[in-house]
């Protein structure tokens, strides 16, 4: 397992520098704003795409069938990737607390919109890997733009107007903030916990 | 003399393909060479060994484990070389090695900096730039560089130039130099097998065509050249298989049968080219 954390990191290491640089830009958006909301989102899309990414050089290279020669089960190299997200995940986590302590302004705020958008990134995520799994770059990506789609079409067919809509969000609004943070993190570790048995089942069934 | 693998009536079947009753045992200390057309099912083959692929039926033993793909232990001492290089071309050969020590118990960091150093792959150079006889040494250096005592190695000298394949060959005479070390490869040069391989298995149409030792096999058939008439008047179960015409005609027949006849040895890719004409 360490092995394969190793060789995604510095299958990654191309990307660090792009990845720094839009980090660094929305924080000084961010600091000069005085929100951390567009910040957490934007570090919470970086994690989602970091495990596809890493596929991605495994796909290319065919990794995944010689990893499977060595001591290395299915499972493995699905956790690998899990890991690498969620430990993208922590480091997100610690860089949005240093940037709320240093803005401080809405401490308590940032830091709960920041754990609300963590947990949102992470039912993303899980939607996400088993599709990423199951199918090859580029019809993942496809099936990613549909499913970011398929709400909106909903919403949009269904005929729910704004107005419904935002009297939703007030209802929301009316739940003690900390009820609605516990909610959150509970589907998200609900939905990381089926995503990864999924994800599981699905590199077992699959012709490397 | 224990067989490092050992296959009894594998069965896989695919739509469209199928690999039917493969039986065949490799000895310890032995180099088998699996050769077969295109499509002949020898990588099928090799993956069902390496534990990628399961079997339909039959039994397939590797080191004296059955339970190949999920036998963590026993994977310490199965080296795999695959047709392509696995590693991504933005890593070294450094990179390598160290993510190889973490996957490996058995992986030994020194073993590998001195195969780098051996084949002359820079440990910094990008795999992404490496010629493909540097990424196929890239690979087989990872297959030794662990506690391996059998090698797998599927086309490995395929799109090698002769003096890199001549490099690789003896590198796994080296390896057998141990009696309990042996080597699985496919490959189409069949001139590399019959160099190195104490054992050939033909493969054709996913059927084993034969798996025999090579000295026994070279010295077993003749081609004889003569007319049609004369391979017709040959005892049918004597006949390999048989190209040309009415007058100007070869057969390849066993041994004993070509003699009256204008005769030559054939070599294995002969034996190989003679028989899977026949049963297409």
């Amino acid at each position: 397992m360490k092995g394969l954390i190793l060789k995604d990191l510095m299958n990654l290491r191309q990307q660090w520098g792009a990845y720094l640089i839009i980090v660094a830009l929305w924080g000084m958006i961010s600091l000069k704003d005085g929100s951390l909301s567009v910040f957490s989102g934007c570090i919470g899309m970086l994690m989602v795409m970091l495990p596809a990414t890493a596929l991605a050089y495994d796909e290319r290279s065919g990794w995944n069938a010689y990893a499977l020669t060595m001591p290395v089960t299915r499972r493995d190299i699905v956790l690998s990737k899990y890991i690498l997200a969620l430990a993208a995940m922590a480091a997100a986590m610690i860089l949005n607390l240093v940037f709320s302590a240093v803005v401080r302004e809405n401490f308590f705020e940032n830091v709960l919109g920041m754990f609300c958008t963590m947990c949102v990134m992470t039912i993303w995520l899980s939607i996400l890997m088993p599709v990423r799994f199951k199918f090859d770059a580029e019809k993942a990506r496809v099936i990613s733009i549909v499913m970011v789609l398929i709400p909106v079409v909903i919403i949009v067919t269904a005929g729910i107007s704004i107005d419904r809509a935002a009297g939703g969000v007030d209802m929301i609004n009316e739940f003690p903030a900390i009820f609605a943070f516990a909610v959150f993190a509970a589907a998200a570790v609900a939905a990381l916990a089926v995503s990864m048995w999924i994800s599981v089942k699905i590199v077992n069934n699959k012709d490397f | 003399m224990n067989n490092s693998i050992h296959l009894k009536n594998v069965t896989k079947r695919y739509k469209d393909f199928a690999l039917e009753n493969i039986s065949l045992d490799l000895p310890q200390g032995c180099i088998m060479g699996l050769i077969g057309e295109n499509g002949a099912g020898k990588s099928t083959l090799l993956r069902i060994i390496t534990g990628l692929a399961d079997k339909d039926e039959g039994t397939v033993e590797a080191l004296g484990s059955n339970d190949i793909a999920r036998d963590r232990n026993l994977k310490e001492h199965i080296g795999v070389a695959l047709d392509k290089c696995a590693f991504s071309g933005a890593l070294n050969a450094d990179d390598v090695n160290k993510i190889m020590s973490g996957i490996y118990k058995t992986w030994n960091k020194d073993a590998f900096s001195e195969y780098v150093e051996r084949f002359k792959l820079s440990g910094k150079k990008k795999i992404k730039d490496y010629s493909r006889g540097m990424t196929m040494k890239l690979s087989i250096a990872a297959a030794l560089s662990h506690d391996s005592k059998l090698l797998i190695l599927d086309e490995a000298t395929s799109g090698l130039d002769p003096i890199v394949r001549d490099e690789i060959l003896d590198i796994l005479l080296d390896f057998i130099q141990d009696e309990t070390h042996s080597v699985l490869m496919s490959s189409h040069i069949v001139s590399d097998l019959e160099k190195a391989c104490d054992y050939i298995a033909f493969l054709h149409q996913g059927r084993l065509v034969f798996c025999e030792e090579k000295d026994e096999l070279l010295d077993k058939y003749a081609i004889i050249k003569c007319t049609g008439a004369e391979i017709d008047a040959l005892d049918k179960n004597v006949v390999y298989g048989r190209r040309g015409g009415r007058y100007g005609a070869e057969a390849l027949v066993l041994k004993e049968t070509a003699s009256g006849f204008v005769s030559d040895k054939p070599s294995i890719e002969d034996i190989m080219v003679f028989m899977g004409k026949e049963r297409d």
